[in-house]
């Protein structure tokens, strides 16, 4: 997975103001993206905190065909493929080099694990787009990386520009293994098991085995006419020719016997595309789906509520903002009112989901919204626990939002008011927190199973913890609530 | 036949399936083709080729 393009950790952040293309005066030292190393048709790197695709001289003729036979301006003008620009080979890594790309620069990276089933079923959807465009071009997709993947302006783009080779005439698709473990495994079994199966990606970074997802898919799919032979029957011819490798000698008998042809290719890619379109996933009945909702406040604490929360975002300033536990967006939608770029998290996969559809109907394009545990977020994983960055070591807000969140870190995870306060600072230099005490309905809802060992659980204990971390900017009661607003930063 | 730049391995059994599923999966499809078709066909309207796969909704919202 060429994807692996993933830029490193800091690689967002820094690239991400647009500037005019740096002329080469001088060379600091070229970083390899730590996750850019399986393919060997180029690289990605930073330089001068921007970051570049070197293409290599092996790869020349199939880059030729891509960017001159008008797939990519197609790509480009379906908005499917990151758009780049051709910039002076000087600026390669590592010369000589075919020719070297700068990617326009992604808002914000994201993983398939921290998105919702209709994200990762998008960008599922998206990849067999490119694949039914490259064959209409003589090309072929030679990886189907869900990692291939990044949100950008609110949509699944392709950000790998490699993954496109000239087609060979009765040549099987090389990547429909990569497609089914990236895509179809996991869709199906959050589809047809459990929402929370997507969480087997975080695990397994090269895919989902599909003799697992059979295994734990209903029986009865195994006779369906789509999971049936893209899952079952795939899996099994999986484990009949794993061992072709060690009978033949050079090529692997199986590869210089397998033919299909072109239209065989298109049937099998218009089979995967209905599959995917008819697996779905209905958020009802988890926890918080229906939590905005059923709020315990009426309509005037909301829009006191709302107005606090304004005001103080006014005055935090900056332009990216994080709301952590952000349910289905509601905080989100009045910050990216205000002109920022939001990062919307929350623990709940229906939440998220909800989220993403609602602001993919109405075409909005400044909220990426992802699932993530604060009590656990995604660590940093891959090769030398480098490849795939921590979510923490993503946070590039300059605001974060908690919003009636306190209350379910302090109380339902039993997490102290101060290591609340510090993994708040390490995420933003400015915070909006709601403080919700004891007495309010939801934390007696809370306290209602439970001992209460939170002593320290007052507004008094609030602002003694973030206090270490914070000087306090504004603390504003909300009318019609027994909750307080909190405007904070961080100190210097 | 050489896979130059299959950097990724796409597993022997994934490659020599892949002719018989598209085998197995054309009969529902090359049915779903004939109804819309005759479903064009009743209605008189011109309609996008069938066997094409639709964008997705995103690649379509904007554009």
């Amino acid at each position: 997975m060429t994807a692996a393009e993933t830029p490193d950790p800091p690689a967002p952040l820094a690239a991400r103001a647009p500037g005019p293309v740096p002329t080469p005066v001088e060379h600091p030292g070229p970083t390899r993206d730590p996750g850019s190393y399986r393919d060997p048709a180029g690289f990605v790197y930073r330089r001068s905190g921007i970051i570049y695709r070197q293409i290599q001289a092996s790869f020349a003729d199939d880059w030729e065909h891509f960017t001159r036979a008008g797939l990519y301006d197609q790509l480009r003008d379906e908005g499917l493929i990151l758009p780049h620009e051709e910039v002076d080979a000087d600026l390669a890594a590592e010369p000589p080099a075919f020719c070297v790309i700068r990617p326009e620069a992604l808002e914000f990276i994201s993983y398939p694990y921290e998105w919702s089933f209709s994200q990762l079923k998008d960008a599922a959807l998206l990849t067999l787009r490119a694949q039914t465009l490259a064959a209409e071009s003589g090309m072929t997709l030679r990886d189907a990386s869900a990692y291939n993947v990044q949100f950008q302006r609110g949509r699944p783009v392709l950000i790998d520009s490699l993954s496109f080779e000239r087609a060979e005439d009765g040549r099987p698709w090389v990547a429909y293994r990569q497609f089914c473990e990236h895509f179809l495994a996991p869709l199906a079994l959050m589809s047809r098991v459990d929402v929370r199966l997507g969480g087997l990606l975080r695990d397994h970074l090269e895919g989902v085995p599909l003799d697992l997802a059979a295994r734990m898919l209903p029986g009865r799919t195994r006779f369906s006419l789509s999971l049936g032979p893209h899952i079952h029957l795939h899996a099994r011819a999986q484990r009949q020719h794993a061992d072709d490798g060690r009978a033949a000698t050079g090529q692997a008998a199986g590869r210089s016997t397998a033919t299909m042809s072109a239209s065989r290719l298109a049937t099998l890619i218009e089979s995967l595309g209905s599959t995917i379109e008819g697996l779905d996933w209905a958020p009802v009945g988890t926890v918080w789906a229906d939590y905005a909702e059923h709020t315990s406040y009426d309509d005037a604490a909301t829009a006191a509520k709302e107005a606090a929360v304004a005001a103080a975002l006014a005055l935090a300033g900056g332009s990216r903002a994080w709301d952590l536990g952000a349910n289905t967006g509601r905080y989100s939608r009045l910050a990216a009112e205000r002109g920022y770029r939001v990062v919307a998290l929350d623990v709940d996969p229906g939440a998220v989901e909800r989220h993403y559809r609602r602001l993919r109907d109405e075409g909005r394009t400044d909220v990426l919204p992802l699932l993530a545990d604060l009590g656990n977020p995604s660590p940093a994983q891959g090769w030398g626990s480098a490849e795939r960055a921590s979510l923490l070591s993503r946070a590039d807000a300059d605001v974060s939002l908690a919003l009636a969140l306190v209350h379910h870190l302090a109380i339902g995870a039993n997490v102290p008011l101060s290591m609340i306060a510090a993994l708040f600072a390490r995420i933003a230099p400015s915070a909006i927190v709601e403080f919700v005490p004891k007495e309010d309905a939801m934390v007696q809802r809370l306290l209602a199973s439970r001992r209460d060992i939170f002593p320290d659980y007052t507004i008094e204990g609030f602002r003694a913890a973030f206090r270490q971390e914070f000087e306090m900017v504004g603390e504003v009661p909300i009318e019609g609530t027994l909750r307080t607003l909190f405007h904070v930063r961080r100190r210097a | 036949m050489e896979l130059f730049f299959a950097y990724i391995d796409p597993g022997s059994g994934s490659l020599i399936i892949q002719a018989l599923i598209a085998g197995m999966v054309a009969v529902p499809i090359f049915f779903r083709h004939q109804i819309s078709r005759f479903l064009r066909a009743l209605r008189g309207g011109e309609k996008k080729a069938p066997g094409t796969l639709a964008p997705t909704d995103d690649s379509s919202r904007d554009a």
